[in-house]
């Protein structure tokens, strides 16, 4: 399949750099174009970006505890004073 | 020499810039060090290098990848001595889009796939993340949770940009794979 000069191997071998955003604008575009046309390869782009959000959504809640931000403020004050 | 005038802004503005970042190193360092205990102290650590060294922050530039790159520096110093790894793991053998193949093999609909993945416990993804080498670990983790672009991340780990893409692609194939093994033992998709 050729759509804009790119076919399915071509998208999927850069889909993550477009996910990413790492792609210029004229590529992105061409990628777009393809995604819309093209089912499989929408459908594997959709599941990678789905990938990224769970990784990212999952991994980022952490609780500092209370002491940890007691202990660095402490410390910044304590040499802010030198 | 900063007068007394200069010097209380620059405490004003760490406070204000930088501690609010306290979370994300937290988490980072968590990531980092797999260890509640050494992650308080690498968090320590990097707020006291990041404060004596911030007169020589321009304001402007970007704050978030210098305090994550004094975090990078710290945890590679202090720590990556204490904990080395062989660098056997490559990834490689791994194919490209492992999970997605796999899950698609177990007669999971293309639409459900992504909330198979959705369903596990933020603590076995945390796990499995965890289980990266090193050098994945940290690429995958600034790019897709810190949403550090390639070019930042590279200057955060002091690397060219084409080793975070490698490293990013391999690191997300180690994670699929993980992710695969997790969502077998939890019993997720039939056999």
């Amino acid at each position: 399949m050729a759509l804009s000069g790119t076919d399915c191997n071509d998208v999927l071998t850069e889909i993550e750099s477009y996910i990413d955003r790492e792609v210029d604008g004229v590529r992105f575009e061409e990628i777009e174009v393809h995604l819309k046309r093209c089912p499989p390869c929408l459908e594997r782009a959709d599941f990678r970006m789905k990938l990224k959000e769970i990784v990212a959504a999952k991994c980022c809640s952490e609780t500092v505890p209370q002491e940890l931000a007691d202990r660095i403020r402490a410390l910044i004050s304590a040499q802010g004073d030198d | 020499m900063v007068s007394a005038v200069e010097k209380s802004t620059l405490d004003a503005r760490f406070e204000r810039d930088v501690l609010p970042l306290l979370p994300n190193l937290y988490s980072a360092a968590l990531r980092m060090t797999r260890n509640p205990s050494d992650a308080e102290d690498l968090v320590q650590e990097t707020y006291l290098r990041a404060f004596r060294g911030f007169k020589g922050f321009a304001e402007g530039t970007n704050l978030k990848a210098w305090i994550y790159r004094i975090l990078t520096n710290t945890y590679i110093n202090i720590y990556r001595k204490k904990q080395r790894e062989p660098v056997t793991v490559s990834g490689d053998d791994i194919e490209d889009w492992y999970l997605y193949d796999k899950l698609g093999e177990s007669a999971v609909s293309p639409s459900a796939e992504a909330s198979i993945i959705e369903a596990l416990p933020e603590e076995e993804v945390k796990v499995a993340l965890e289980s990266l080498p090193e050098g994945f670990r940290l690429a995958v983790w600034l790019v897709d949770v810190e949403g550090f672009s390639y070019k930042e991340a590279a200057e955060i780990l002091d690397v060219p940009i084409g080793t975070v893409m490698s490293r990013l692609h391999r690191g997300r194939k180690s994670l699929e794979k993980a992710l695969w093994v997790t969502v077998r033992e939890r019993g997720l998709v039939r056999d």
